[in-house]
């Protein structure tokens, strides 16, 4: 909860407005593609869309009545501020940068990327032990990972450098 | 005696020097995860679950459901030093347990809750001892109609029993079930709501999910709070363990009290955390030291701990005995049994009696194990918790993608995990409950396969689920649980 003092950056019920809703088209959506596969009694039975069709059926009453509820909520509750969001984001794109890395340079050095920057640019660290523990970490990682259990992780040009 | 027998049987599997050292090592791996935030009892066995798969199961579920004890045991430290509940089954503990640090009876409270953690789940292992074998027996005898009907009855009581708005929680859950549907329908191989997108004709895969919503949707939470750490130091000594240790069993009835409560709430699916919040209540509503409760009252710890703990543990026994977990770790577990090759559910009992007195056996020892550990470590976990978040927080992202990219060595399932951590960030904050999401993903396809045999039988006759008297009782039961908080949520809609 945050201070009323704090600017708000969307309120609780917009939130709750646009999570019900898409709940709610999800559910129509589920409907239909039920009723596009056969949703009733076929000659071996139950069709694949019986048993989703009542899902998304009752889905959506569900979001439909949170759907009427969140509209009828008052506007003062802040759902996050801008001082909240602000922080959720410093953690959130370069998270997302990560995973979008990790597709050609592969879990381990993104990570130890994504571990640098995030303690030099949130926790001023230097340049020094912000090395240390990325490079340490994504160590640990492959060495667990790789050598120790075996699981092969998605790795990039850096690893097969060393015939990997 | 059948059980004592196949409990000897089972400790003797237990004992081997493999299982013992999978044990501690799970104990440690778990109380690190539950100081940790970010990584929980669910999500912390999820990302190690992919680990196991070529292992020996009995090995691996030792080894995974001690992670499980060890966050158990985890969640109370944080709380009570540094007053952030570390699980969100501890909040109640950090109610008088932070208030008992700052007056510097830190030592007594960590003693007081570990000890009382470990007198819960000892109540509930013996239950699930005595208690399981009767079930499993019993459910037997079940069929489809019986099955599904167990299962309505466990989805009901979660609408009956989270303390979540119940249409939310109804929401919720039928979002797990409809992403359990997607994906090849397994009886006539028909693709659904797959909209001709690739990645999706193998479904979501409910470990995705839980590391996610769990996972990420925690790591954006905290960050939110903009964390700065500042706790309690604590060294427990043996003097102060031995002078706690006196003064506990004048709280038996306290102790009673929440392991029933406990145990309850873990064998019908509401979970620890309600139950460490009713146990706190109860406590606090007999107690004669009242008004000190929330000012460091040691009853205050010992009872939302000793419930939490009843109730992590005996959430197992519908996990084994009918294949329903009764809370998401317990889902997670159960998934890692259909990994394994396991059909859980009652025959269990007859085909694996290895794999579950082992279990069982595993129960009793790894919480012991679980007692020392944290009793002899807990100055080295606080300190774990001393590291800067923003050290902490990338690393377990990165932990998590590790985890989410195992499952299926898929660079779809680490995409998919960034959007269940926004659900779940913007569930969390929103009050849609998680569990009965991700327990509808895991049981969505068996929960359908029970309903189409039973209409298959029945020719599309629903009353097959009133068709006798056991599955009648327990079909209006279930209706009962669902209908009546529904009811009430109407109405208290309707009034403003």
């Amino acid at each position: 909860m945050s201070e009323p003092a704090e600017p708000s950056a969307a309120s609780t019920r917009t939130l709750e407005i646009i999570t019900s809703a898409c709940l709610l088209l999800l559910a129509l959506l589920i409907m239909w593609d039920s009723r596009r596969i056969g949703a009733g009694w076929g000659p071996s039975g139950p069709e694949s869309g019986y048993f989703p069709f009542y899902i998304g059926t009752l889905m959506g009453l569900a979001s439909a009545v949170n759907l009427v509820k969140a509209w009828r909520m008052s506007r003062d509750k802040s759902f996050v501020s801008v001082e909240e969001i602000r922080l959720v984001s410093a953690m959130f794109f370069p998270a997302l940068a990560f995973v979008f890395v990790m597709q050609w340079l592969g879990i381990y050095v993104s990570g130890a990327l994504l571990i640098a920057f995030f303690m030099r640019w949130q926790g001023k660290f230097s340049y020094a032990k912000c090395a240390a523990v990325a490079v340490g970490t994504s160590l640990v990682l492959f060495a667990m990972f790789e050598i120790w259990f075996k699981v092969p992780l998605l790795k990039g040009p850096l690893e097969s450098l060393f015939g990997y | 005696m059948d059980e004592i027998q196949a409990l000897m049987q089972g400790f003797s599997v237990a004992l081997s020097p493999t299982n013992l050292g999978l044990m501690f090592l799970g104990i440690l791996l778990g109380v690190i995860i539950g100081v940790l935030p970010g990584l929980g009892g669910a999500n912390g066995v999820a990302i190690l679950l992919p680990l196991t798969f070529s292992m020996n199961p009995t090995s691996a579920i030792i080894m995974l459901s001690c992670i499980y004890w060890g966050a158990l045991f985890g969640g109370a430290i944080t709380s009570i030093l540094f007053n952030i509940p570390g699980e969100p089954w501890s909040v109640a503990t950090t109610f008088d347990g932070y208030p008992m640090a700052q007056n510097g009876q830190a030592a007594q409270a960590l003693t007081a809750a570990f000890s009382s953690s470990f007198f819960g789940a000892l109540v509930a292992i013996i239950i699930i001892t005595f208690l399981a074998p009767l079930v499993a027996k019993f459910a037997l005898q079940f069929g489809p109609p019986e099955f599904f009907a167990v299962q309505l009855l466990t989805f009901c009581s979660f609408v009956g029993m989270s303390k979540e708005p119940a249409f939310k929680t109804l929401a919720a859950m039928f979002f797990g079930f409809a992403l359990a549907a997607i994906g090849m329908d397994n009886v006539t191989g028909q693709l659904r709501l797959t909209f001709g997108f690739e990645p999706l004709i193998k479904g979501f895969d409910f470990l995705i999910a839980v590391i996610g919503l769990f996972g990420i949707g925690e790591i954006l939470l905290t960050m939110e709070e903009g964390l700065a750490f500042r706790g309690k130091t604590a060294k427990i000594t043996p003097a102060v363990v031995w002078e706690t240790w006196k003064m506990l069993p004048k709280y038996w009835k306290t102790y009673l009290r929440s392991a029933a409560v406990g145990c309850w709430m873990g064998i019908t699916p509401g979970g620890a955390t309600p139950a460490s919040f009713m146990g706190y209540g109860i406590a606090k509503r007999f107690s004669p030291n009242k008004d000190n409760f929330g000012k460091g009252e040691i009853e205050g710890v010992l009872a939302p701990e000793t419930a939490a703990h009843a109730a992590g543990t005996s959430a197992l026994l519908p996990m084994l005995t009918l294949g329903i977990p009764g809370s998401p770790t317990a889902a997670v577990l159960l998934g890692g049994l259909l990994v394994w090759g396991l059909q859980p559910g009652p025959l269990l009992f007859v085909e694996q009696k290895d794999f579950v007195w082992g279990l069982i056996a595993s129960m009793y020892l790894g919480n012991i194990a679980g007692l020392v550990v944290v009793l002899a470590t807990v100055p080295w976990f606080a300190a774990i918790l001393r590291i800067p978040f923003s050290i902490i927080a990338p690393v377990i992202l990165v932990i998590c993608a590790v985890g989410a990219y195992t499952v299926h060595s898929s660079m779809f399932d680490v995409w998919l995990m960034m959007g269940f951590g926004v659900i779940g960030y913007v569930f969390k904050k929103l009050q849609y409950p998680m569990a009965p999401l991700v327990l509808a993903l895991v049981l969505g396809d068996m929960a359908e396969n029970a309903f189409r045999q039973s209409l298959l039988s029945s020719s599309g006759n629903l009353s097959v689920f009133f068709s006798n008297p056991l599955v009648a009782t327990i079909t209006t039961v279930a209706l009962v649980m669902l209908v009546w908080p529904m009811l009430q949520a109407l109405r208290g809609a309707t009034k403003k």
